[in-house]
């Protein structure tokens, strides 16, 4: 059965979906639609809630991936290499990324990459690369307006055309050369529609881990949504991130975690979007004390 | 010749790059918190730098990559120049 929940912000959507999951056999839903009415505001006290958990979970786990919030959202959109307001700040970003994202794969963890990487510097059939965001940036800042050219379920990356009913700049973050059958990638597509000035996004995980990285996805998606707009002239609209199958992980104490983000809730401020200025402190994030090592 | 001082100039440049200042703008704001040590890097951005060091100076060789690193070893300028010159077998 599909489960439909709703939140003002990213922290009351995190925690109205997560409590969903709390409370369903097995902790798990078949598509869990989450829609988040302003991606631009987060809830610090949930956030803190659920770092506090990770960072318990770090101490107490042997197995799982328990990174913070903030180190999940940079897999997505990071931050710090974007530096908004100069006339080329979306090439920029992505020289940063892609020089960034080509550096680590060599690395221990790389595996099958970032999103990041899939977005800015994806590998087609044929090993020909292609900057999936810059791709919809050049048709989202073109002077015809498209409402829902950047929408479809089956395509290649780079494969554009003007016919609104073919395949155009969507997003593919899983491909045809994936053959991984557990573990990341789990984001699988992004799209984009363009209505009345401006940009709505979706995204649709095959599996969504609710501890670990849905808060982080959802804070990177936002961040994404606002780069395309902010560069390429339109507002930010609202946000749907579906999980086709949406978890709560062994070893979570999901109950103890809802209260505590409940209780923390009720203090929303607008995300971060890009980077911050030059020395200055990444510390002074809204976390609790142990999750400041993961982060910096 | 690859020094403590190439690589420190290497990633000042990658800073630089990164956040679209010159190096004049990141050395005084180095200085504003009091030298390498008191200059935070982030995660992504140390990703950057590293790999901007390793194309800038023609290393030839691959440096780790930031999730290979604890924070401690990334997290200010200082300790990045110490993770890259440890990793190149460089001590002074």
């Amino acid at each position: 059965m599909s489960i439909f929940v709703a939140g003002q912000d990213i922290g009351e959507a995190w925690l109205n979906a997560f409590q969903a999951l709390a409370e369903a056999p097995h902790r798990q839903l078949i598509n869990l639609a989450v829609d988040i009415a302003d991606p631009l505001a987060e809830d610090p006290g949930v956030r803190s809630a659920l770092e506090e958990h990770l960072a318990w979970l770090r101490d107490t786990s042997a197995e799982g991936s328990w990174q913070s919030v903030h180190t999940v959202a940079n897999t997505i959109f990071p931050i710090s290499l974007y530096t908004p307001g100069g006339p080329d700040s979306a090439e920029r970003f992505f020289r940063n990324a892609t020089t960034a994202d080509r550096g680590r794969r060599h690395g221990r963890r790389s595996q099958w990459g970032t999103y990041i990487g899939r977005l800015v510097d994806y590998e087609a059939p044929g090993g020909t690369r292609v900057n999936q965001l810059e791709n919809m940036l050049r048709l989202l800042r073109g002077d015809r307006h498209w409402a829902d050219l950047y929408e479809a379920p089956l395509t290649y990356p780079g494969e554009t055309t003007t016919d609104p009913c073919l395949p155009s700049a969507d997003m593919t973050v899983i491909g045809p050369g994936d053959r991984r059958r557990r573990g990341g990638p789990c984001l699988a597509h992004v799209s984009i529609t363009a209505v009345e000035g401006r940009l709505h996004l979706t995204a649709q995980y095959r599996r969504h881990s609710y501890v670990a990285r849905a808060y982080g996805n959802f804070l990177g998606l936002a961040r994404l949504l606002n780069f395309l707009a902010a560069e390429s002239g339109h507002g930010v609209g609202g946000m749907l991130v579906v999980g086709t199958h949406a978890e709560i992980e062994q070893g979570t104490r999901s109950r103890e975690l809802v209260s505590a983000a409940r209780a923390a809730q009720g203090n929303v401020r607008p995300i971060e979007t890009s980077n911050r200025r030059l020395g200055a402190s990444w510390k002074d994030l809204e976390l609790p004390p142990r999750a400041l090592d993961e982060v910096l | 010749m690859t020094d403590l001082k190439a690589i420190r100039d290497a990633i000042i440049a990658g800073l630089a790059e990164a956040q679209n200042h010159t190096t004049d703008e990141v050395e005084k704001a180095i200085q504003n918190v009091g030298g390498d040590g008191g200059f935070e890097i982030e995660s992504k951005t140390a990703e950057f730098v590293c790999a901007y060091v390793e194309q800038t100076l023609g290393l030839g060789v691959k440096l780790p990559t930031p999730c290979d690193l604890g924070p401690d070893q990334y997290a200010t300028i200082a300790a990045l120049i110490g993770a890259i010159a440890g990793h190149l077998n460089i001590t002074s």
